[in-house]
């Protein structure tokens, strides 16, 4: 196996300026007018051809490192691989197809790149796993970028440093970040066939073969098929300096016809003369730039047409979404550490250095990218990013711009490895510190290297981005059965997972995995790039969760398959059932009454030629490239291997550009010959040889010693500082803010290590005594913030701290006030430990008789449908009251329902609120303020808020703050639907309200106070209380939710303190409401209501309050 | 042979005038309509001659002739039989005129009205037939709903029966179905309906004893599953509590049970197991509210004592009906509390315990015991550590302390 020549500039050293121009000539072959300067030899070109040793091994290890990681699944837990297997699986089921129904209600699969997903998908149909297909492919693509690094290294440096380049590849750490953390392949494939396109439009635009434009193109298609970013933004940052460095060494090359003598220096008299000289000798390769330009544009549009189609008719407004490479590293430095340590890894120290030897080597096109890019890496850590990219920094992945400098970084990185092997770096080390530190240092840098590059593939290991591994056989065989597929679902706590499992069935879900292409406004609204990851969206995340799950009926959503228990309150509360695990652990949660997709779901194909299009062009781009690849790889059979360049530059200057070489000609024929000959070495040349100079001087054992005691300063300091950091004994704040940080990460050894020593429990009977408070805080929330401060100072070894803790919850967020007693000891501050409970209740075995109920069919076991008589009546259901009020402007719409039935029911009330024309202009659910469970003959209330799509603008809404709905129109009628099935659970009634009182607090607003007892053997783990407001007849005014935050054993009480609302603002509304439900109150007489439990306070606009409590039980 | 008409019409003017006659009549009274005539006969004529011939009634399950005349020999026909449930096509040719084509009984519901098209080339005949449903076969679908009711003998269910025969069709009106229904104290009740429109309904009311009352369906030979619904009690009446267990001393801690009677309405059909009941308490207790259900027809409660000794009443409600409230009066549960302060430099120490209760034992762990100096400073601990004490740190210029435990008071002076 053998690559054809790649003509390549040597290196300068210690070249006269005609040697130069000689080594420049191999590079470019021939002068603009078509004198060949210069050819290189059969020996030089035969010893091009071969294969280095360097760049076998990089192939080999290549196939060692990413293939052995990649076998074991390291995409498992990357962010994409499974996102680019979903798209794989869509073209394995119709290649044609561009429209997908299972993510966000459907979207369009044109809205990327098709070409590494149907290669997935076509290599599937022979391995018969979408998996393996991926971490073949991915492999392929790391080898082809493997060569593709060496050959645009070529163009740069000298085969051994293009050699030691591809090496580096290999180890990497932004490829293994990009490989096994990110899970990309569209990148890697892109970025192979880009660096493998760039020899060739390289030689097309300073040696005119036309073949090598067709390969160059093709190859640039196939880079454009897999990502079309990297064509965009590849030939600004790749295929620019190298086009840029080729016309600047084009223009020095002399022409025959010129003078000879070579170019006087520039003074304002020869100045004119001069640029008409360089523009004269560059006009053939600024044509054919010109026509690679076309080539390129069209490789970049016509490859994925539709795509750009789709951009131009069908954009969506989507609000940013957050990411990481946007913020500032210096402040988050751990995403810092992900996004810019990291895949510059040790790169980073060869920076300066490439920048300096670039420069020095005139190859300033390539330092300049280079340092672009890595100023646009640095995110929002500088205003530059922002104020060179606009508004695209709100949309861009900066850590792109990294990882390109990461591999542009490569051909100087090899130059680098190089001279540390043989040449002035490795002198001055061995100046410095003799053979041993310069063993010293290439087996450090090449571990430095290698442990990098481990460090980055393993990332996910010690820093886990994805849940475990979840077996999602179970879930695919939920979906499957009893047409469960009829709904959507939902995923929470999969992460990247959630593409895997959809990429195993055809049922759809309102989520997904590719924000860009979202079209619900609830989405594309929002910055929450995910539903099923919303709580690390914080607030703004759960908000938007909570908008589904409020009103699933809309997106047809009834199966939620949880993997993370943080989100079962808000199930619970908002109405959903638990099903119970699947054996992978899997939680399924049901939400009753919803209806069944239709069998037919709305379809936005794009036209049939725009499908054929997607469907062929792509792929025969990948294949015209690989043929081509090859063909040229086994050396350009059936073609001349000899190409007259100086003919086909004759060919070009034709017409008006023949006059223009004229005019240029004669411009520049006045030049005055350069008679100089100091000026022959260039100032770069000099000053690279006197640098070399001076590393290689010897030096005395004192600068000896010197050196190195700087070195280790330099080393050493770091080091100290964070050991004597970490020695500092914190103060009575830190104490406590490290005491919470340890209980809300689970850290029970180190939260009890904070507790006062004298007084504190053994540490068996505090994790006992821990353990029996669970609840909503304890075991459901996330400390979000907290606000420490010092409110008394008794004396040098007491103080009191209070904390305000602000605790994330899926149904809401707690700020809770602590006080804590410190306490000094030997030096150290000690929390006091807060008393325990020591009621004991009063019996020993607790029995309760219960009625259970159990949903079954009368039919033997079948795997048929569920027959019609085998489902279950609907409860009978009768609004006992229903009123719209109007606070603030906004309708809400509050009441009473009761279950007439002896079956206990799973309701939902819906409001309809209807314009003049008897149009919609409202519709909305009631959420949190029911009891969405009851027992039969029982009673709830209901309050309706009629909330907007939410966010907008503000990327941090706050759920508790409600959206409320905009209304254009004035409401002029209302309707209220109550529905119900019979449902098994949520019927827990042990809790009961004990010592209730209202009481009035110094600021003039009222309190409800008083206990919950827990009757019950289970444990109410997040009680709720329903409060109703009523009047003097018992009609519902209002209605207040409030969840407690500890949970309430069997047999014990628990404590509330709840503000009540104001609701003197609330104004009754006289609009007509209709109230549809299937009950009929007893001709026997009017329904009886729930006795009041507490008079209001006077001057209240309501006479008197109810409670109603329920609870979440854990499984 | 041939014939001169014209000479025959000039030779013969009665012959010429008859014809005229019959012409004018034929355009006065005019000829009778194609769909008068299709509905007197199975024939329709349509464009070109072409014909068809069927019988006016077919049996569901049986095949049919069809005769189609008027045909151009060598011509292929289509024979589209249209039945509401699908259609069906023929393709045949014939070699003569006239040709009568056999349709094959539908395997499938095919009864009513059938539209049958003969196409050859352009020309297009019509004509329809009928076909008569068989006999009802098992099963009748049966349908029922809601299947709880009140029972109140006002309130009904309604069961809807679809009979169809062998192969699907329904049957023809007026067939004849029957329902017996069987109450729940056994009393069987049979009524019969015809179909009307495919249907035949009939409204269950209920009576006045709950339970499962169960439906049977005939019609002819066939049968139905039995169907069945729950007639259930309606709003209880009055109803009173009752204290199970023995009226137990104010300790806080302990429970006590309270019960229902049993729950029935008017006639004497108990609340079905699940309904909810609820319990109030005022009183020494403060405000309460507990939770049950009823199984059997009762409701019942455990209340935890309260902490004081007082009065507490207790209301019930089941289905918006309250109870005849309970009067308990709870006792002190304490009979003696020690307590003894030690004065010292800076603070005195309030210690207080044991507390005996009336049963001669520690009042419960936890209970808490409240101590009130002369100041007005309230302090409030637990009686812990099993043997029925609690510790105070007051100011040490105490003078008294009142202790108060389950809402028994003494006060304390330092030794």
């Amino acid at each position: 196996m053998s690559f054809p020549a790649i003509s390549v500039p040597r290196p300068l050293k210690g070249r006269s300026t005609s040697t130069r121009q000689a080594a420049e000539s191999l590079t470019l072959g021939a002068t603009a007018n078509g004198e060949v300067v210069a050819a290189p030899a059969a020996a030089e070109v035969a010893d091009e051809a071969r294969i280095p040793v360097r760049l076998r091994w990089a192939i080999l290890c290549v196939w060692i490192f990413h293939g052995g990681l990649l076998l074991f699944r390291s995409y498992e837990r990357t962010y994409d691989a499974y996102v680019h297997i979903f798209l794989a699986d869509h073209y394995a089921r119709d290649w044609f197809s561009t429209w997908d129904q299972r993510w966000y209600t459907g979207f369009t699969t044109v809205s990327y790149p098709p070409g590494t997903h149907m290669a997935v998908a076509a290599l599937s149909k022979v391995t018969g796993d979408l998996r393996l297909s991926f971490a073949f492919l991915q492999v392929c693509a790391l080898t082809l970028l493997t060569i593709g690094v060496y050959r645009f290294s070529r163009m740069w440096v000298h085969k051994e440093a293009a050699s030691n380049a591809a090496l580096l590849l290999v180890f990497s750490s932004a490829i293994a970040e990009t490989v096994h953390v990110f899970g990309q392949l569209p990148t890697t494939w892109a970025l192979a066939f880009l660096l493998n396109a760039l020899p060739y439009l390289r030689k097309w635009a300073f040696e005119g073969r036309f073949v090598d434009l067709v390969s160059g193109t093709a190859v640039l298609a196939a880079c454009t098929a897999g990502h079309h970013v990297t064509t965009l933004f590849g030939s600004v940052f790749f295929l620019g300096p190298v086009l840029a460095y080729g016309l600047l060494a084009q223009s020095r090359i002399p022409l025959a016809d010129e003078r000879s003598g070579g170019d006087p220096k520039l003074t304002h008299h020869v100045a004119l003369g001069l640029i008409a000289r360089r523009l004269r000798r560059a006009i053939p390769s600024f044509l054919r730039i010109g026509v690679l330009g076309i080539a390129a544009l069209g490789a970049l549009v016509l490859v994925v047409l539709p795509y750009w189609w789709w951009s131009a008719t069908d954009p969506i407004t989507q609000i940013s979404i957050p990411h990481g490479s946007r913020k500032n590293f210096l402040v988050d430095r751990n995403i810092g550490l992900v996004f810019f340590v990291v895949p510059w890894g040790v790169m980073l120290l060869i920076l300066p250095y490439a920048l300096i030897r670039s420069t020095l080597d005139r190859k300033w096109p390539l330092a300049g990218s280079i340092l672009l890019l890595t100023v646009l890496g640095t995110g929002g850590t500088t205003p530059i990013p922002r104020m060179m990219l606009g508004h695209a920094f709100d949309v861009l992945t900066l850590d792109r711009f990294t990882f390109w400098a990461a591999i542009q970084i490569l051909p100087m990185g090899g130059l680098f490895v190089t001279s540390l092997e043989k040449g002035s770096v490795g002198e001055w080390f061995r100046q410095t510190g003799g053979h041993l530190l310069l063993r010293a240092v290439q087996i450090g840098f090449v571990v430095s290297i290698v442990m990098m590059a481990l460090f980055s593939a393993s990332l996910a290991q010690y820093r886990k981005f994805q849940p475990e591994r979840i077996d999602t056989d179970p879930i695919v065989a939920f979906i499957e059965k009893d047409q469960h597929e009829r709904w959507r679902f939902l995923t929470l706590g999969f992460g990247d997972q959630m593409a895997w499992l959809s990429a195993q069935t055809t049922a759809t879900q309102v989520d997904g995995n590719y924000h860009s292409v979202r079209r619900l406004p609830e989405l594309t609204s929002t910055s929450v790039e995910r539903l099923e990851g919303a709580k690390y969206r914080g607030i703004s995340g759960l908000g938007s969760l909570q908008q589904f799950l409020e009103v699933p009926e809309k997106y047809n959503l009834k199966y939620v398959f949880s993997n993370d228990q943080f989100y079962d309150p808000v199930l619970h509360f908002n109405g959903w059932q638990r099903l119970g695990p699947l054996e992978n652990g899997i939680v399924i949660w049901e939400r009753a009454d919803i209806p069944p997709l239709p069998a037919e779901l709305p379809t936005r194909e794009v036209p049939p030629w725009q499908r054929i299009m997607w469907g062929t062009v792509p792929p025969t781009a990948i294949i015209a490239a690989c043929v081509l690849l090859l063909w040229n790889l086994v050396g350009r059979p059936g073609i001349k291997p000899r190409f007259d360049t100086a003919a086909a530059n004759r060919r070009l200057l034709i017409g008006p550009l023949r006059s223009l070489d004229r005019l240029l000609y004669r411009l520049q024929s006045d030049l005055p010959a350069d008679s100089s000959t100091s000026r022959k070495t260039l100032w770069n040349v000099r000053l690279l040889e006197r640098i070399r100079r001076r590393l290689g001087r010897p030096i005395s054992t004192r600068r000896k010693l010197l050196r190195t005691a700087i070195w280790l300063i330099a080393l050493g300091y770091p080091a100290f500082q964070f050991a004597t950091s970490a020695a500092a004994a914190p103060t009575a704040i830190e104490t406590v803010e490290q005491y919470y940080e340890d209980l809300d990460f689970r850290r029970w050894d180190d939260a009890y290590d904070a507790l006062d020593p004298v007084t504190k429990p053994d540490p068996e009977l505090w994790r006992l005594q821990i353990s029996v408070r669970g609840g909503l805080l304890a075991s459901y929330a996330k400390l979000d913030s907290m606000d420490l401060a010092v409110i008394e100072v008794v004396n040098d070894e007491r103080v009191v701290v209070k904390a305000d803790l602000n605790y994330l919850t899926a149904v809401n967020w707690y700020p809770i006030e602590r006080i804590h007693t410190m306490l000094k000891r030997d030096g150290q501050w000690y929390i006091e430990p807060d008393p325990t409970e020591v009621t004991i209740p009063p019996d020993q075995l607790v029995r309760r008789t219960d009625v259970d109920y159990a949903i079954q069919g009368r039919r033997r076991v079948t795997s048929g449908n569920t027959e019609l008589t085998d489902v279950q009546d609907r409860p009978e259901l009768l609004l006992r009251s229903v009123d719209l009020v109007d606070v603030d402007g906004q309708p809400v719409i509050v009441g009473e329902v009761m279950n007439l039935d002896v079956d206990p029911g799973d309701i939902t009330i819906t409001g309809v609120l209807r314009n003049a024309n008897d149009e919609i202009i409202g519709r909305y659910n009631a959420t949190e303020e029911i009891l969405h469970a009851i027992r039969p003959r029982e009673t709830t209330p209901f309050l309706i808020r009629f909330e907007e799509v939410a966010a907008g603008t503000n990327l941090d809404f706050d759920p508790t703050d409600f959206t409320p709905l905009q209304l254009d129109d004035e409401v002029v009628s209302v309707e209220v639907y109550a529905k119900a099935v019979v449902t098994t659970g949520g019927l827990y009634r042990g809790l009961g309200v004990h010592e209730a009182t209202v009481t009035a607090t110094a600021d003039g607003s009222y309190r409800l106070e008083g206990e919950l007892r827990n009757d019950g053997v289970s444990e109410a783990v997040i009680p709720r209380i329903l409060i109703s407001f009523l009047d003097d007849s018992g009609r519902v005014l209002w209605v207040q939710n409030e969840y407690l935050e500890y949970s309430v054993r069997s047999q014990r009480r628990g404590g509330f303190s709840v503000e009540l609302e104001d609701i003197t603002g609330h104004r009754p509304s006289d609009i007509p409401i209709d109230k549809y439900h299937n009950g009929i109150a007893p001709s026997s007489g009017e329904i009886g209501i729930p006795p009041v439990l507490i008079p209001a306070p006077s001057g209240q606009p309501y006479s008197s309050i109810r409670v109603d409590v329920s609870t979440f039980l854990a499984e | 042979m041939t014939t001169d008409y014209r000479s025959a019409l000039s030779a013969n003017p009665w012959l010429t005038a008859s014809l005229v006659v019959a012409l004018l009549l034929a355009m006065g009274v005019g000829l009778p309509e194609a769909d008068d005539a299709a509905a007197e006969t199975p024939v329709v004529a349509r464009s070109g001659g072409l014909t068809i011939e069927i019988q006016e009634e077919v049996r569901a399950g049986e095949g049919f002739d069809v005769f189609v005349e008027g045909l151009v020999p060598g011509v292929s026909m289509e024979l589209i039989i249209d039945s509401g449930y699908g259609l069906r096509r023929m393709v045949t040719s014939h070699d003569r005129s006239s040709a009568t084509v056999n349709v094959t009984a539908f395997a499938g519901p095919a009864s009513g009205l059938i539209l049958i098209t003969a196409v050859q080339g352009d020309r297009v005949a019509t004509a329809t037939t009928t076909i008569v449903p068989g006999p009802p076969v098992d099963p009748i679908d049966v349908y029922l709903g809601p299947r709880t009711v009140i029972a109140d003998a006002e309130h009904f269910v309604m069961i809807v029966a679809v009979p169809e025969d062998n192969w699907g069709n329904p049957v023809s009106d007026e067939t004849s179905v029957l329902f017996t229904t069987t109450r729940p104290n056994q009393v069987v009740e049979t009524k019969q309906y015809g179909t009307e429109h495919l249907l035949a309904w009939y409204e269950v009311y209920s009576r006045t004893v709950s339970g499962r009352t169960r439906i049977a369906t005939e019609s002819g030979v066939a049968g139905a599953p039995e169907r069945d619904f729950l007639e259930v009690a309606d709003k209880p009446e009055p109803y009173a509590l009752e204290l199970v267990d023995p009226l137990l001393p104010a300790d806080g801690q302990a429970l006590i049970t309270v019960v229902t009677d049993i729950l029935a309405d008017g006639f004497g059909n108990v609340m079905p197991d699940g309904t909810v009941v609820m319990l109030d308490a005022r009183g020494a207790t403060g405000i309460r509210r507990v939770f049950s259900q009823t199984i059997d027809g009762r409701g019942e409660f455990t209340l935890a004592v309260p902490d004081v000794p007082g009065d507490v009443t207790l209301v019930a409600t089941a289905s918006g009906v309250q109870s005849e409230p309970l009067e308990l009066s709870f006792v002190t549960a304490v009979q003696s509390i020690e307590a003894s302060i030690e004065l010292g430099t800076e603070l005195a120490m309030v210690h207080v315990g044991p507390v005996r209760s009336v049963r001669a034992s520690f009042v419960p762990e936890g209970t808490l015991a409240t101590v009130t100096a002369a100041d007005g400073t309230v302090s409030t601990a637990p009686l812990s550590l099993g043997v029925g004490t609690a510790y105070f740190s007051l100011d040490a210029d105490l003078q008294s302390v009142t202790v108060e435990v389950l809402g028994t008071e003494i006060r304390v002076r330092p030794s």
